[in-house]
C-alpha cells in the first residue's frame, strides 16, 4: 500500500528536478507511442530534439513562439497560484488584437514609432475589459470563472471574424478576409538582422523580472501566494478576495491583451482569420511547467517553443500526423502535473494493515 | 420497558495517541428505547457512537447484538445488522432532487416509481413529509435532516443514531422530529439520541447515559433526575479558580452593544446585547462548540463587519465597520481558532506567516516593499522567546506539531504588546506543556494592563483564567458575572439551555434565569 507524506519544507532542487523527470517521461511516451505508429522512434526523437536549436531561423522560431506563451502564462500563474482559473486568456489575447488593431486604425496607421506603445497599451486594455467580465461575474453573481472565461474565448473568436471579415476588411485583399497591414514604422523592429527575433522579447523579459520581485518581494506577491485554498487567512490578514480576484484576473486578462498587440505588431502585421493559434491555451501548460514561478515560467515557455518548433520538423520529415503531434505535446503537461505530486508529498511504502486507523474527532 | 436488550455494549475501551477515549464503557438499548447520550465535547459519545456505526474497531470489549456476540467491520456490517446513523452534517447532493439523493444511497437500483411508493409509505408512517422532486439546495436544514432520516429508514433499521439532531432544527422542526421518533419507538426501533440540550432530552428519552472524559459516569432515567444534577454530572466536580496572578481591571476599552449578525447554515443569529472588555482584566466566554464562537470572533476581529459602527466602540472609536486591519493599527490584535488555515498559511514558511498579521507593521515592509531579513528575524524573535520547536524558520506552518504551530502564532500576537486581545481556543489540540505555557502568557498580558477575550470551550481554563464569565447558547450572549459568583451546575445549564426543574412552563429565557 502507498501513503502520501506531506513534505514539510519546499524544495527549489526537487521542483526542478521533478520537471525534468517530467520531459524524460514525456520523452519515453512520444518514443512508444512513435514506434506504434509505425516510425523509427529513435530517429523521430532526434529530430525532435536536435532541429529546434539547429539553425538561427529555428530558434529564431522558438523564441518567437516562446515569448507570447510566456508572457501569458506570467499574468495567469499569479492568479492560479490565487486559485483564480481563468482559463479564457486565448479570447483576452485575441481582444488585445482587436484593441491594437482599433488603435491603429484610430490613429490612421501613422507613419511613426512613438504610436507603438499606444497600440500596445490598448491591447492590454482589450484583454483587460474582456477578463474583467468573468471578473464581475464572479465577485456579484459567484459564477465559476472557470467557465465563464473560457466560454468568452469562442466569442472573442467570431469577434475576430466579424472585424476581419466585415469591419475592418481590406479592400483590397482580393476577398481574403484580413486588415490592412500596419505601416512599417509601427511594426517592432529586429533584434537580429534577417531573424523574427523582435523588440516585444525584451517586454516579455522585463515583465518576467518585475513579477518575481513583485511575488516575492512585496506584499502584492504576498497576498496573491497566500489566497490559494486560504480564504479565511485572507481575511484574517485584512485583505478582501473580491480584491484579489479582480487583481489576478485585470493582471492575467492585461498581459494576455498586451501578447495580443505585441503579436499583431511583431509577427502578423495584420489581422486575420488565423489570429487565434491557442497560445491562450497552451499558456496554461506554460504555467504549470513553470511551478507558477515567474523564472520557471520563462524556461517552461522556452521548453513548450521548442517542442512546438520540434513537432512542426516530425511533421514535416516523418509525417507524424498533427494529432499526434498534439497528444505528444498535451502528455508534457500530463507528467509535469503527475510528477508535482512527489514535490509536495513523500510516497512511502506501507505494509498491509499496517496503516493507521481513521481518528476520532 | 420491554425485555431483551438488542444491543449490548461491555467494556468497550478505544485509545488513541495520548488519550484514552472510551474507557471500560458498558451501554444497553432495548427495542422502543429511546437512550440519550449525554456529555461533554471530548466526553467520547462520538467514539462510542462510531464504534456501533462500524467506523472504528474497540480495542477491547464486547459488541452483543439481540444476544448474540458480533464484530461489526464496517458501516456496511452495522446497515446489514440494522444499525443505521444520521450524522450531524448532512451529506447530500445539493443539486440532485430528494429522492435521487435517496436513491443514491440505496445498495441496489430501485425504479423512480417504486422509490416514490416506498418514500411515500415511510412519509406518511412517520410524518416525514417530503417532495421527491424538489431540489435539494432549495430545502431547509429541518428539511434536509429529513431526507437523511427517510434514507436511513428506507433500510428498516432496527436501531437509529441521531448525532445531535437538533442543533439546525427551528422549533417547529424540531417538535416534528420528536413526533417522528416517538412513532418510530412505537413501533420499535430503538434510538439512541445525542445532544447537549438537558430540556430536550427530558422531553423525549426514557433513559440516559452520561459520559465524561471516556467513562460512563452515571445511568439515569431523565424525566426523574433534575437538569441541575445532570448538568454537575456531565460537567463534574472542578476545582475552585485557580490562583490569579495580581493584576488590576481598569478603565474600560471595548464596548459591543447591541450587535447582531447572520450565520451561516441556517443557524440562529449571534446576538450580543452588551459585553464591556476593561483593560487588566481577561473576560471568557463559554460554550458548547456551534454556539457562535466563530460569529462572535469575526464580528470582534473585523472579519465580518457589525450593521453599525457604534456596535463596538473601541477606546472611544466606533469600530464596528473597520477592517481587521484598522482595528489592528488601534492596538488589537487576534487569533482565531483554526491554527492551519486561518491563522496560519499551511504551505507558508513561518518567515511568511510572520507577517501575515504584521502588515500594518511599517518595520516589516515599507509602500509594499517587504523587508525579508528584518521579517526573518521577526519569525527568529518569536520561535525563540515562546519556545517553538521547529527546524528553521524556513520550515512550513503545516510541518509543525499543533502545539508549536499554536505558540508561534500566539507569539506573533503577543509581541506585538496588544492592549487588546480576542482570543478563540487559545489552547484547543495543543499538547499539556503548551498549553500552560500559552496560559501564562496570557495571564502576563493581562497584569501588564491588556484586555483580553477568551472564547473557549474548556471550563477549567476559563475557569482558571479569567476575571468574568459569559455563556454563549444558540447565538446569545449572556451577561457577564464575576467568575467566582457562577457555579459549576449554573454555567451548566446555562451552557446546555436546559430550565431549572422548579418552573418548566418557559422555555428560553429561563436559561439565563437560573443564573440570577
Amino acid at each position: 500500500m502507498i501513503r502520501l507524506v506531506p513534505r514539510t519544507r519546499p524544495s527549489l532542487l526537487l521542483q526542478a528536478g521533478t520537471s525534468v523527470l517530467a520531459v524524460l517521461l514525456t520523452l519515453l511516451f512520444g518514443m512508444i507511442m512513435f514506434a506504434l505508429l509505425g516510425n523509427p522512434p529513435f530517429e523521430v526523437l532526434s529530430v525532435f530534439l536536435t532541429s529546434p536549436l539547429s539553425s538561427l531561423f529555428d530558434i529564431s522560431d522558438l523564441l518567437v513562439k516562446a515569448g507570447p506563451l510566456i508572457l501569458i502564462a506570467l499574468g495567469l500563474a499569479v492568479g492560479y497560484r490565487a486559485n483564480i482559473w481563468n482559463i479564457g486568456a486565448e479570447g483576452q489575447f485575441l481582444l488585445g488584437s482587436i484593441f491594437g488593431m482599433g488603435a491603429v486604425l484610430a490613429l490612421g496607421n501613422p507613419a511613426t514609432f512613438w504610436a507603438v506603445p499606444v497600440i500596445l497599451i490598448a491591447g492590454a486594455i482589450g484583454g483587460m475589459l474582456w477578463a474583467a467580465i468573468p471578473a464581475a461575474l464572479r465577485t456579484a453573481f459567484n459564477a465559476s470563472e472557470l467557465l465563464t472565461s473560457l466560454m468568452l474565448v469562442y466569442v472573442a473568436q467570431q469577434l475576430l471574424y466579424f472585424m476581419v471579415n466585415q469591419v475592418w476588411k481590406n479592400p483590397l485583399s482580393f476577398g481574403w478576409p484580413e486588415t490592412i497591414e500596419l505601416h512599417e514604422a509601427l511594426q517592432l523592429p529586429a533584434l537580429v538582422d534577417g531573424t523574427g527575433i523582435h523588440a516585444g522579447l525584451i517586454i516579455v523579459v522585463t515583465i518576467a523580472a518585475v513579477l518575481a520581485i513583485l511575488t516575492f518581494r512585496t506584499t502584492f506577491g504576498y497576498r496573491m501566494r497566500m489566497a490559494e485554498l486560504t480564504p479565511k487567512a485572507l481575511r484574517f490578514a485584512g485583505f478582501g478576495e473580491k480584491a484579489t480576484i479582480w487583481i489576478s484576473l485585470m493582471l492575467s486578462g492585461g498581459l494576455a491583451g498586451l501578447a495580443g498587440a505585441i503579436e499583431l505588431s511583431a509577427t502578423f502585421e495584420k489581422l486575420n482569420d488565423q489570429f487565434s493559434l491557442g497560445y491562450g491555451f497552451t499558456a496554461i501548460i506554460v504555467a504549470f511547467l513553470g511551478r507558477l514561478n515567474p523564472i520557471g515560467i520563462v524556461l517552461g515557455g522556452l521548453l513548450v517553443g521548442f517542442t512546438f518548433v520540434g513537432g512542426d520538423w516530425i511533421r514535416v520529415s516523418h509525417g507524424i500526423n498533427d494529432a499526434a503531434a498534439d497528444v505528444f505535446q498535451a502528455s508534457l503537461l500530463f507528467f509535469v502535473l503527475a510528477c508535482d505530486l512527489i514535490t509536495r508529498y513523500r510516497v512511502q511504502w506501507v505494509r498491509h494493515g499496517q496503516h493507521k486507523r481513521v481518528p476520532a474527532e | 420497558m420491554p425485555d431483551a436488550p438488542l444491543l449490548e455494549l461491555v467494556g468497550i475501551t478505544r485509545r488513541f495517541p495520548g488519550v484514552l477515549a472510551n474507557d471500560d464503557i458498558d451501554f444497553t438499548i432495548a427495542p422502543g428505547e429511546i437512550h440519550a447520550l449525554l456529555g461533554e465535547n471530548g466526553a467520547g459519545k462520538s467514539t462510542l457512537m462510531k464504534i456501533i456505526a462500524g467506523l472504528l474497531a474497540p480495542d477491547e470489549g464486547e459488541i452483543r447484538w439481540q444476544g448474540r456476540p458480533v464484530t461489526i467491520r464496517s458501516p456496511i456490517a452495522a446497515r446489514d445488522l440494522g444499525i443505521g446513523m444520521v450524522h450531524q452534517h448532512f451529506a447530500l447532493f445539493e443539486g440532485l432532487s430528494v429522492a435521487e439523493n435517496i436513491a443514491l444511497s440505496l445498495p441496489k437500483a430501485v425504479p423512480g416509481p417504486a422509490l416514490t411508493r416506498r418514500l411515500n409509505t415511510v412519509a406518511e408512517q412517520y410524518g416525514l413529509k417530503l417532495d421527491p422532486d424538489a431540489h435539494v439546495f432549495e430545502l431547509s436544514a429541518g428539511e434536509k435532516q429529513r431526507i437523511e432520516i427517510v434514507r436511513t429508514l428506507l433500510q428498516e433499521p432496527k436501531l437509529l443514531i441521531l448525532d445531535e439532531p437538533t442543533s439546525v432544527l427551528t422549533p417547529g422542526e424540531t417538535e416534528q422530529l420528536f413526533d417522528t421518533l416517538r412513532r418510530l419507538s412505537a413501533d420499535g426501533t430503538a434510538i439512541v439520541f445525542i445532544s447537549h440540550k438537558l430540556q430536550e432530552v427530558r422531553l423525549l428519552c426514557d433513559q440516559a447515559t452520561i459520559l465524561r472524559g471516556g467513562r460512563v459516569v452515571a445511568d439515569c432515567r431523565p424525566s426523574e433526575v433534575d437538569a441541575e444534577q445532570i448538568a454537575e454530572l456531565m460537567l463534574g466536580d472542578r476545582p475552585p479558580a485557580t490562583k490569579r496572578q495580581d493584576r488590576q481591571a481598569g478603565a474600560t476599552i471595548l464596548r459591543v452593544n447591541d450587535l447582531e449578525l447572520a450565520r451561516s447554515g441556517g443557524a440562529k443569529p449571534l446576538i450580543v446585547e452588551e459585553l464591556s472588555l476593561r483593560t487588566g482584566e481577561i473576560v471568557g466566554v463559554a460554550g458548547v462548540a456551534g454556539n457562535g464562537q466563530e460569529a462572535l470572533y469575526r464580528a470582534l476581529s473585523g472579519e465580518d463587519l457589525a450593521e453599525r459602527p457604534q456596535n463596538i466602540i473601541y477606546n472611544d472609536r466606533p469600530i464596528g465597520r473597520s477592517s481587521p486591519n484598522a482595528r489592528r493599527a488601534a492596538g488589537m490584535a487576534f487569533l482565531p481558532e483554526e491554527r492551519l488555515g486561518h491563522a496560519a498559511v499551511p504551505n507558508f514558511t513561518l518567515t511568511d506567516n510572520a507577517l501575515l498579521s504584521n502588515l500594518i507593521d511599517r518595520k516589516l515592509h515599507r509602500r509594499g516593499w517587504i523587508f525579508r531579513r528584518r521579517l526573518s528575524r521577526r519569525a527568529q524573535e518569536i520561535s525563540d522567546g515562546h519556545d517553538v520547536r521547529h527546524s528553521g524558520i524556513d520550515q512550513l506552518a503545516s510541518g509543525l506539531s499543533g502545539g508549536n504551530l499554536q505558540k508561534f502564532v500566539v507569539g506573533r500576537e503577543l509581541d506585538k504588546q496588544p492592549a487588546c486581545l480576542i482570543i478563540d481556543q487559545p489552547t484547543w489540540g495543543v499538547d499539556p506543556g503548551a498549553a500552560t505555557r500559552i496560559r501564562d502568557e496570557l495571564q502576563r498580558l493581562a497584569a501588564n494592563g491588556a484586555a483580553i477575550l477568551v472564547i473557549s470551550q474548556d471550563l477549567d481554563e476559563l475557569i482558571g483564567l479569567c476575571d468574568r464569565l459569559a455563556v454563549l447558547h444558540e447565538g446569545v450572549l449572556s451577561p457577564t458575572r464575576p467568575v467566582q459568583d457562577w457555579t459549576i451546575h449554573a454555567l451548566g445549564l446555562a451552557m446546555t439551555g436546559a430550565e431549572p426543574t422548579t418552573s418548566r412552563t418557559e422555555a428560553e429565557p429561563a436559561a439565563l434565569r437560573a443564573l440570577a
